[in-house]
């Protein structure tokens, strides 16, 4: 998974940050690849969405703990008797358009 | 600065209006707080007016010179801030620096949103725009999904339980059923709001959320020195507090807390000198019933973690150890998002002036005001006195 990671702070966000926060100069984030592993740190199961999710309601949707050191947001792939809690471990499916997470 | 009090305050009942517009329900809740306060329209120096989605639901912008023109003020400087449901929070707060510098002794704050424009997927939509739409709202998080993922989380910490969030819902319907403005005048059963079998955002059911509502108010704010003379019984801003706080949830380290909250809540009491303990009543966001629990945490009402077995043992309810939420809340009264932070003040107004009946807690003389915006990237805190 595409990450990016601030080469004077070495602070790493989510690939929509490209200029670091944390920095008081201007400093261009670089790209980086992490593992897409992590583990669930919180859920819910959304069934009132907007309309451009009204075909796939009900779906999941997590924060996920990267093992590499941030967090983000994700819906969740489940398949017939999964176990959606806390701390399952999870792996990135898809990122074409916004994350999206199977358990592992 | 010098000190700033509420000499008026005027509401429009909170509900679904199909026949009436934006305009009219600001002009309303405008022309009653100017009633209240017994001044004239041509008197103010300067309006703010919170509000958040005009654009999508009513079709329009420029929205605080609009509310202007159909009040009926002079040509004044007129002002709009937006800070998703903390909107007109922000707008009181601004009007109390303007009047605290110097600068004006008169000011008019309002709030208003006309929500039921749209059917509720676009709402839900639209409020989702409060939220970053390149890393949550894109992929189908929703404001009801985001305080879902707060509950469940605070469930996994401290133990919190179905009960706990039906216990705010039981008791702010309680509170909303004696609010003869409020959009949902009608008490629900426990095993009502445990059992409801529309779900929204898991754990969170239909009885866990606030109403898509329609709706204004208004408050107009002078300098404590005139204050006496339009009010037998002024109101003093005795603390405010504004803070913000990571955009997105999932940066947050701890989502069973909102740092906005404790921050926007430890300057208020600072400027205040007071405690939570000298708070008689208070208003807090509960825009679903977790924000309820975390908000009450927050502002040091009950240990954290403690908020769920606090609101289930009756001591925020009228007559308990500290009353929340007396209005009916965000979930009975009802949340037209930008009118929400006045109209909590509104409330609280009436609470000091000893003017809210039914629900009238006993002896108030210090309130307390919370309002949230989105996941928690804005909040604002008041503090209020009655003169003695």
């Amino acid at each position: 998974m595409e990450i990016r990671r601030c080469p004077s702070c070495k602070q790493i966000y989510l690939p929509d940050v490209d200029i670091c926060p944390a920095c008081a100069q201007v400093t261009s984030t670089v790209s980086e690849t992490v593992s897409g592993a992590g583990k669930i740190y919180s859920f819910t199961r959304v069934h009132v969405a907007p309309q451009q999710f009204q075909n796939i309601v009900p779906y999941y949707l997590a924060i996920v703990q990267l093992d590499a050191g941030l967090r983000c947001m994700g819906r969740l792939q489940t398949q017939e008797g999964d176990l959606v809690r806390i701390d399952a471990p999870v792996e990135l499916v898809s990122s074409e358009n916004g994350y999206v997470f199977g358990l592992k | 600065m010098r000190g700033v009090s509420i000499i008026g305050a005027g509401k429009t009942k909170f509900g679904v209006f199909q026949d009436r517009s934006l305009k009219s329900l600001i002009a309303e809740a405008g022309k009653k707080a100017l009633e209240d306060a017994h001044v004239d329209a041509s008197m103010m120096q300067a309006f703010y007016l919170g509000n958040f989605a005009a654009t999508g639901f009513n079709r329009q912008n420029h929205v605080a010179a609009y509310a202007s023109t159909a009040i009926g003020l002079p040509n004044i400087p007129c002002t709009r801030t937006e800070a998703a449901c903390a909107s007109s929070g922000a707008a009181l707060r601004e009007a109390v620096i303007a009047v605290g510098s110097g600068l004006y002794d008169f000011v008019l704050v309002g709030g208003v949103e006309k929500m039921n424009t749209v059917e509720t997927p676009r709402v839900t939509e639209y409020l989702a725009q409060a939220a970053d739409w390149e890393t949550e709202a894109k992929i189908g998080a929703t404001f009801p999904s985001m305080f879902a993922l707060m509950a469940q989380r605070h469930m996994h910490e401290y133990g919190t339980r179905r009960e706990h969030l039906s216990a705010v819902a039981v008791k702010n319907h309680a509170n909303g059923a004696k609010n003869p403005d409020a959009h949902m005048q009608k008490e629900i059963s426990m095993d009502k709001a445990n059992n409801s079998p529309v779900l929204v955002a898991e754990p969170l059911n239909l009885f866990d959320c606030s109403l898509i509502t329609d709706g204004a108010a208004a408050l107009v704010v002078c300098a404590s020195q005139l204050a006496s003379d339009y009010s037998k019984v002024p109101i003093d801003i005795v603390g405010h507090g504004q803070a913000s706080d990571s955009f997105c949830m999932y940066m947050k380290s701890d989502i069973t807390r909102f740092e906005a909250t404790i921050a926007a809540g430890r300057r208020a009491y600072e400027m205040a000198n007071l405690t939570p303990e000298d708070i008689d009543v208070v208003e807090v966001h509960d825009c679903f019933t977790i924000a309820e629990i975390i908000a009450i945490e927050d502002l040091g009402f009950c240990k954290k973690g403690q908020g769920g077995p606090f609101t289930l043992e009756g001591m925020t309810a009228i007559g308990g150890k500290i009353p929340v939420n007396t209005s009916g809340g965000l979930k009975s009264k009802g949340h037209p998002v930008g009118a929400t932070g006045v109209a909590q003040v509104a409330e609280l107004v009436l609470q000091l002036r000893s003017q809210a009946g039914p629900r009238q807690v006993q002896n108030a003389e210090v309130a307390l005001a919370h309002n949230l915006g989105g996941s928690g990237a804005s909040c604002v805190v008041h503090i209020l006195k009655r003169r003695a």
